[in-house]
């Protein structure tokens, strides 16, 4: 349950922050038709790829519309289940802990989840200049390619040292 | 007047047909590549709709023209996210261009100087923080607020511009033009058709790219409207001269009037003996002096 709160947590997180879920109360897409309405685009090699191209339009409401591409789905789904799962670890841990072990040492499970906040910077690069500014943003967008596999690889880095820490902490418990 | 340091082309969107002659200004090391949220290319399907006027609200931004005698109408909620609209008007093709960093609307002919005809698409690339296209035959790059080839087979060559385009509200425009032709909603792409890519990127602040000339005379995204003859730029403050009304300018030479219409709350320049539009169009101060630093300002 902890897993999947931070999934949908993170998933809608991340949908806003890419501007593939926009809420926007002064909107008015009725304007656009009947709602609630689905628009799904052709599939070609370029709606697989591409981050800005989405793979369907879904207005919700007047003012809520759902757009994201194949690749934010992808990284939604698969960055937002491993955070669910590191998360779901360490309240697993922490229930599981020995009473003597609970004094200091308590925020390894930010190593767990803060990576994969890395990653909503790789399909919002014109919120990043509107808040760094075109020079300074320069710098920051080269390295966004490469922040959704590096997020992926810190995530499942700590998965696998949260298993081996959850696995101590059982042995010591019992 | 001072030369921005920073280079002036940046790319952005990493796809579309374009991709040789993108290649070929990286090459040339004009500029670097930059991320951005410009989809590149495809604007097919969009088409304008005599029934088309009925599915919008009078408060759509629109920008408007009459040629071959119809007056047509091209809502921003939709060319936000295309950019570039081709269509054939009088058999003749024409391309709508806007740009919603410079927040310049210009109308092209399709028509090459050597009588080839092309149409045009986003090549993805941005010069002075403005749109850059490229046309379907030479592949060659268009600044749409220099209207001059910047690379490839044509590179030299000033497309022809039309003039006449105002942006207005659908309303004012239905009500001085009730027989227009609107683009219509029904695109048939997934795009989100009333949001905004860049957000409240018109409302001020500063460009989102360099540009190689600046200026602070103004505030850098205030509108103004620009003319371009024989080689001279005058820049016309639009909400100012909304107090004036009408003044008598000479720009290149050529004889002009400058007009207010209040129907449209838009400004309209016309060659004073002909009354025949020129190209006038809305454009953000920070550009306009971008692509024309000696430009004059009406004051």
């Amino acid at each position: 349950m902890v897993a999947a709160a931070l999934l949908i947590g993170y998933g809608t997180l991340y949908l806003l922050v890419a501007k593939a879920l926009v809420i926007d109360p002064a909107a008015g897409f009725e304007r656009f038709g009947p709602l609630p309405s689905v628009t799904f685009a052709p599939l070609t090699a370029r709606a697989l790829t591409g981050w800005i191209d989405p793979a369907f339009v879904a207005y919700l409401s007047d003012s809520v519309v759902l757009a994201p591409s194949i690749p934010v789905i992808l990284t939604v789904l698969v960055l937002g289940t491993l955070v669910g799962v590191n998360g779901a670890m360490a309240v697993e841990a922490t229930i599981r802990r020995p009473a003597e072990c609970a004094v200091g040492g308590d925020t390894w499970w930010i190593v767990a989840v803060l990576p994969s906040f890395l990653a909503s910077f790789s399909c919002c690069a014109p919120t990043v200049l509107l808040l760094l500014g075109a020079g300074a943003a320069g710098a920051v967008i080269s390295v966004i390619p490469f922040v959704v596999p590096a997020a992926a690889l810190l995530l499942l880095g700590s998965l696998v040292w949260s298993a081996k820490r959850l696995e101590r902490t059982t042995d010591l418990a019992s | 007047m001072r030369a921005g340091r920073r280079t002036a082309v940046a790319r952005c969107g990493t796809r579309g047909p374009g991709e040789r002659a993108r290649r070929d200004l990286r090459q040339d090391h004009l500029g670097r590549a930059v991320a951005g949220r410009h989809p590149a290319g495809g604007e097919a399907g969009l088409r304008v709709d005599r029934e088309a006027s009925k599915q919008w609200k009078d408060d759509a931004i629109v920008d408007g023209f009459t040629i071959d005698g119809r007056p047509r109408a091209y809502v921003r909620f939709i060319t936000v996210w295309h950019e570039i609209v081709n269509e054939t008007a009088g058999g003749k093709p024409i391309a709508i261009t806007y740009c919603p960093l410079t927040g310049s609307t210009l109308v092209f002919s399709g028509e090459l100087a050597d009588g080839r005809t092309t149409s045009f698409g986003t090549s993805g690339m941005l010069y002075n923080s403005n749109l850059v296209m490229y046309d379907r035959v030479t592949k060659s790059l268009w600044p749409q607020l220099f209207g001059v080839a910047v690379r490839g087979e044509r590179k030299g060559e000033r497309l022809r511009e039309i003039g006449g385009a105002v942006t207005t509200t659908l309303g004012r425009w239905k009500a001085k033009f009730p027989s227009g032709v609107v683009l219509s909603k029904d695109t048939g792409q997934a795009r989100a058709y009333g949001t905004w890519p860049y957000g409240d990127y018109d409302s001020g602040g500063t460009p989102l790219f360099p540009v190689r000339y600046t200026d602070d005379r103004f505030r850098a995204k205030k509108l103004v409207v620009g003319v371009r003859e024989g080689g001279a730029a005058l820049a016309i403050p639009k909400d100012e001269f909304a107090q004036r009304r009408e003044a008598r300018i000479e720009v290149g030479r050529r004889e002009l009037v400058a007009q207010y219409d209040a129907e449209l709350d838009a400004v309209r320049v016309l060659d004073r003996k002909t009354l025949e539009p020129v190209s006038a169009y809305n454009v953000m101060w920070f550009a306009w002096y971008a692509f024309n630093p000696k430009t004059e300002v009406l004051r």
